[in-house]
């Protein structure tokens, strides 16, 4: 499983989402995630239609199908979670 | 003979005018008494004059309602002009050349009509309405002088806690607040701190966010204080009160159903072209290398980005300089509400601010009571709305 990371820099809730993924990257190392800027990084953002509300995490399986998309703040809790009952996904 | 005669008359017409000089008898007195519909304080001095009216038959009022009535409006703007005043709410009494805004309590405010009406028996300053040419003000500077203004002090005396004193400061703290809570709003701010942060240099940081944050208020303040002098113009008029009734209880509405609809939290990723232009204006002007030139991009921008923002907060501050406007204050005291209510709609930029440029680490402000803010937010709306509609009595705190 991989996780794929929208945000920007203007945006407030990107910036509260930013310390939860530091400490779950720091407690899961075999987590696979990757951080996309919505303003720099337009390729990825019109592929994965990042169009309505930031931050943005997209879940997708080892084939690279997308199966959970997640927006806004979201509790870290949660987020463990779904990371500990999708991670072979 | 003739002689006899003519010195009689001349000192006969010599003992009336002196007579008449040292009386100044002006009789029956005129009070010209200008109120609202449903204002509290207008009708705690009408209960005064009218036992006032009942006890001396000298003195005569004469009551215009302005609220409702054009003609009565006219009238009072005709006063103004004649002495030369900007008046800002009623009640609003003139005694002669004397006025009197305003209405404590019969002890304080009492007192001041009883010497106006005493000032007016016992000089010869002119009855406005009657004595001085049309459209013209008083010109006597002695019969001016003494004009009186009753107003409340800004913030309540402590030890003589008053509810209604309060309710003014707490009303521009809420609507102040609730105006500024979007954190989604401050994103130019973000923005530039990411830019400021990466830097290096402490004293162009902390000098360019200052002043951006700064202009950003100056702007707030200017849109305010026009929304506030057209109130204070127009605002008496009845279906201005219900146009602005009905924007807040729009305004109000719009807010509750986003509260209830499962909007998710976090930021709107809409205006991507407008964002994109301010972003690159904002990295060239901090990157000049002329700090003056870089201090006024930053000024410029900030004046440009609040002009179109404002479009976005229309609703609250337009509902709350109406509110202001129906509490009699001095010019001062309006300022310094307005200057309450942009620090707190600027109080999450500044915290943003100072822990960024202390910690060098950017910070958000969480999305998640976004929500809640919208049900507070919406439901005060709804509330002033329909205060302003049947009960603006209860709106005026002071």
């Amino acid at each position: 499983m991989k996780i794929l990371k929208f945000g920007a820099v203007w945006c407030s809730g990107c910036l509260v989402m930013r310390p939860r993924w530091q400490e779950i990257e720091k407690e899961m190392p075999e987590l696979k995630t990757e951080y996309y800027d919505f303003d720099k990084d337009k390729e990825m953002v019109t592929s994965h239609k990042i169009d309505e509300k930031l931050p943005a995490f997209v879940f997708l399986d080892n084939a690279g199908n997308e199966f959970l998309r997640l927006t806004g703040e979201v509790d870290k809790e949660v987020l463990v979670k779904i990371i500990k009952e999708n991670i072979t996904k | 003979m003739k002689l006899r005669h003519i010195s009689t008359l001349l000192l006969a017409v010599f003992v009336l005018v002196l007579s008449a000089k040292v009386s100044y008898a002006r009789e029956p007195i005129n009070l010209y008494f200008f109120w609202g519909q449903g204002c509290p304080h207008c009708a705690k001095e009408r209960e005064f004059l009218n036992t006032l009216v009942e006890a001396d038959p000298s003195v005569k009022l004469h009551d215009f309602e302005v609220w409702n009535n054009q003609a009565n409006r006219i009238k009072l703007e005709y006063a103004a002009r004649k002495l030369d005043v900007v008046v800002n709410g009623v009640p609003f009494l003139v005694v002669g050349d004397e006025y009197l805004v305003g209405y404590m309590n019969d002890e304080t405010s009492g007192k001041v009509i009883l010497s106006l009406i005493d000032k007016a028996r016992n000089t010869d300053c002119p009855d406005i309405f009657l004595d001085t040419a049309k459209d013209e003000p008083v010109k006597n500077e002695n019969c001016i002088e003494s004009t009186e203004t009753i107003n409340t002090p800004i913030f309540p005396k402590i030890g003589n806690l008053e509810l209604n004193a309060l309710s003014l400061p707490t009303l521009t703290i809420a609507m102040g607040f609730l105006d500024g809570f979007n954190p989604c709003a401050m994103w130019t701010l973000l923005f530039l701190i990411s830019l400021l942060i990466g830097m290096g240099n402490k004293k162009k940081m902390w000098t360019l966010g200052i002043a951006f944050i700064v202009a950003s208020a100056a702007v707030y303040f200017l849109f305010m204080v026009a929304w506030l002098k057209l109130f204070l113009f127009i605002g008496f008029i009845f279906w201005v009160r219900m146009l602005i009734a009905l924007i807040a209880l729009a305004g109000g509405f719009i807010s509750l159903k986003k509260f209830l609809s499962k909007d998710a939290t976090g930021c709107d990723v809409a205006g991507d072209e407008k964002r994109k232009t301010v972003f690159d204006k904002l990295g060239k002007v901090t990157a000049n290398r002329s700090f003056l030139l870089a201090l006024l991009g930053i000024i410029a921008l900030a004046f440009a980005v609040n002009l179109v923002e404002l479009v976005c907060s229309a609703g609250l501050p337009a509902v709350y300089t109406q509110v202001l406007s129906l509490n009699m204050l001095g010019t001062l005291q309006y300022y310094g509400y307005i200057l309450l209510y942009i620090f707190f709609f600027m109080i999450d930029d500044l915290f943003v601010f100072f822990v960024a440029m202390t910690t060098l680490q950017i910070t958000g402000i969480t999305t998640k009571y976004v929500k809640y803010s919208r049900l507070i937010g919406g439901a005060l709306m709804v509330l002033i709305g329909l205060l302003l509609l049947f009960k603006p009595d209860i709106l005026m705190f002071n």
